[in-house]
């Protein structure tokens, strides 16, 4: 991962004096802290550019719900059934096709430092669920290791995890952060996955993120440990050279990777609503993923064309295939047909991909 | 209007039309055949809003009503006139008021220009001004203010033309011989304001992903041959020019809608069936519809679309509809 400053810290005025945000502040060089009582809010950072709030932390408690399904996309395209757990909320990274730009706007990093009250409403989350075999991770409103320097969060749901056989959580990033998992002992439902693309859009779309070779490492790493490991072809992106490019990179990922250590690999096209349009066309004017041949989706977001979705994803994930025959293979966020040209079934509806995923995982953890 | 003021009639020649920091009015003097054609039979109506002046009056709201009295030699006009010690801001709320009709996007622009001009900072234009304009954020201020960069000719159509400021925004970016060349468009085929945001989006976004200018594609897809051709109405050529650009923009999606409609037509049925599918290729399959009025006609629909050619055929479209890429398309 690139350099990165934190620039500002707002401090919750209720957790002054919590041992976790002592530990963080610690942790942080040189940045500005300024006290937020509770009726003070950060609306004042509503005017703030991106640049600005992505350097802003801000530490508060979460009075709701930390763990939630994920929001999936609208009707006419099949979604897992993941759960997400919203402990940290948006990312120092950035991407330019980041959904997170449109989503919460230009809010400050923020990171929830009540774990007790995680860890309880976990447990009583998983107890509920205890029949299922369930998915779950950090890394959808966030990058699950981009700020695990600042509170070995990484150590604490592995920890938490460590007695969950059937409930399997995944750290999902595009960081080499590793420091903290290559110190906790690897359970057999902790996955650790990266999204990946080829050099050329990582080097110009993915800002500020850890280089292919860096995340490939940090995934042997992970895997010598004894680490299950994902990855997600997501977004995979259309330009002049992505057939040999995505060839090599699934090349280069199964030089490193053993392919019976990755549980499960998706794929997702690029995608995205009309709102997020405009802020990639303002944020990354060199960016040119908004111009090619896209189309308003059945959930009204752009995509690129079905026939060159299927195109793409065939090659994928025949690549992937003829190096890892075993993996499940899944698409995110796509449609019954899509499924049905590249793999031959599709899965009914969004539930039965769950099922499916479950029995998978069920036979392959043995649980 | 809420500030004293006394109706009179003022001497041409008293009025200083040399200063024209407070006029909105940038038309073409004596433009306007409606004003002057009453004017001249009934004489300036509407009064004018002026300020003394040293001696003299200055026009606040008025200008081109001034310039039609002077064509018609008339020797004085009505006129509501304000005190010389009205400040700046005041000012600026009696043209607000006194405006005979809702601004328009170019007499917005120029409002907030004066403001700014006369050291008013963004808030401050906001928080006065603002709910009488519809303008809540410096954002949009500047949007307003941006439009004057436009062309004089170009921002008189765009604001009589009633496009919205979103519209009238696309132009931005573009070069003074672009914007000139897309007004002419606009002009010859009396396109309104989203026809013409489409239309410019869509050619600003191929000009990106080619890697060349609005102009250079103007020119390639030969749009002007299209305006001088004397065999199409208008109608006929603005359809053509959305076509063109639309395929340009979409180039896969078209050719692929172009053959399934070719196979289309191919296919023939004795009974009511019709084939149809999503033109965006998104939503799954094709669709095949029936009507039938009678049992029987069923038996004859099942013969008909199992067999073998047909079936043919249908699978065809649907490899078409899935698969249709050329192998230039799908290699970027």
């Amino acid at each position: 991962m690139k350099d990165y400053q934190i620039r500002k810290v707002l401090v919750d005025s209720r957790i002054n004096n919590h041992s976790l945000v002592d530990t963080i502040l610690s942790r942080i060089g040189g940045a500005e802290v300024k006290l937020l009582h509770p009726l003070e809010d950060i609306s004042d950072l509503s005017g703030s550019s991106f640049e600005e709030t992505k350097k802003t932390l801000f530490l508060t408690l979460l009075e709701g719900d930390f763990v939630k399904r994920c929001p999936g996309t609208g009707p006419g395209y099949l979604c897992c059934g993941y759960r997400i757990i919203n402990q940290q909320i948006n990312c120092p990274l950035d991407c330019s096709y980041c959904i997170l730009q449109d989503y919460l706007g230009p809010t400050p990093l923020i990171v929830y430092v009540n774990l007790d009250s995680l860890k309880s409403e976990l447990e009583n989350y998983l107890q509920r669920h205890r029949g299922r075999i369930l998915r779950i991770g950090t890394g959808e409103l966030a990058d699950s290791l981009a700020l695990d320097y600042l509170g070995d969060f990484s150590t604490f749901f592995a920890s938490l995890f460590s007695a969950r056989h059937r409930h399997i959580f995944e750290f999902k990033t595009k960081t080499d952060r590793i420091e903290n998992l290559l110190s906790v002992s690897p359970g057999n439902n902790i996955v650790v996955s990266w999204s990946l693309n080829p050099k050329p859009v990582i080097e110009k779309e993915e800002n500020l993120t850890s280089s292919l070779e860096e995340r490939l490492k940090a995934a042997y790493l992970l895997q010598e440990k004894g680490f299950w490991l994902g990855f997600h072809f997501d977004p995979v992106i259309f330009y002049s050279d992505w057939e040999d490019d995505y060839e090599k990179l699934i090349d280069n990922l199964f030089s490193f990777i053993d392919h019976s250590r990755v549980l499960w690999i998706s794929f997702g096209a690029l995608r995205f609503p009309l709102s997020l349009k405009k802020i990639i066309q303002r944020r990354f004017p060199d960016s040119r993923i908004v111009y090619e041949e896209m189309i308003r989706g059945l959930d009204g977001k752009f995509r690129y064309i079905k026939p060159l979705r299927i195109r793409m994803f065939r090659r994928i994930y025949k690549a992937v295939r003829e190096r890892a025959p075993q993996v499940f293979c899944y698409f995110c966020m796509e449609s019954p047909d899509v499924w049905e040209r590249i793999m031959g079934f599709s899965p009914s509806s969004s539930a039965h991909l769950e099922h499916m995923f479950e029995q998978y995982l069920a036979n392959k953890l043995g649980s | 209007m809420r500030f004293p003021k006394k109706l009179q009639y003022v001497p041409l020649n008293l009025i200083d039309s040399e200063d024209r920091f407070f006029c909105l009015f940038e038309g073409k003097i004596s433009g306007n055949n409606m004003l002057k054609k009453s004017a001249t039979k009934m004489g300036i109506i509407e009064p004018l809003v002026l300020q003394e002046r040293e001696k003299k009056y200055r026009i606040i709201n008025g200008l081109e009503r001034f310039f039609i009295a002077r064509d018609l030699k008339l020797t004085s006009v009505p006129a509501y006139i304000l005190k010389d010690e009205l400040s700046s801001q005041e000012l600026l709320t009696v043209i607000l008021f006194a405006h005979p009709r809702p601004f328009s996007l170019a007499e917005k622009a120029k409002f907030l220009r004066i403001a700014v001009s006369l050291g008013m900072k963004p808030e401050e234009i906001i928080r006065e001004f603002g709910p009488s304009l519809g303008i809540n954020s410096p954002q949009l201020l500047e949007a307003y203010l941006s439009l004057l960069e436009y062309s004089p000719s170009l921002l008189s159509y765009i604001s009589t033309r009633g496009f919205s400021l979103h519209q009238a925004l696309c132009f931005q970016d573009l070069s003074e011989k672009e914007q000139d060349l897309l007004l002419k468009l606009t002009i010859s085929l009396n396109f309104k304001g989203y026809d013409m945001y489409l239309i410019i989006t869509n050619l600003k976004e191929i000009a990106i992903r080619e890697g060349k200018t609005v102009f250079e594609e103007i020119n390639s897809m030969c749009l002007n041959d299209i305006l001088n051709d004397q065999r199409y109405t208008r109608s006929q050529k603005m359809h053509k020019v959305k076509e063109i650009i639309y395929r340009r923009r979409y180039p896969a999606l078209s050719r692929i809608n172009e053959k399934l409609k070719k196979l289309k037509k191919g296919l023939k049925f004795s009974s009511p069936v019709k084939v149809s599918w999503d033109r965006k290729l998104e939503k799954a399959g094709l669709w095949l519809s029936l009507q039938i009025t009678d049992p029987s006609e069923l038996k004859q629909v099942a013969e008909e679309l199992t067999g073998a050619e047909k079936v043919t055929k249908i699978s065809k479209m649907l490899d078409i509809y899935y698969e249709g890429l050329s192998d230039k398309e799908g290699s970027g």
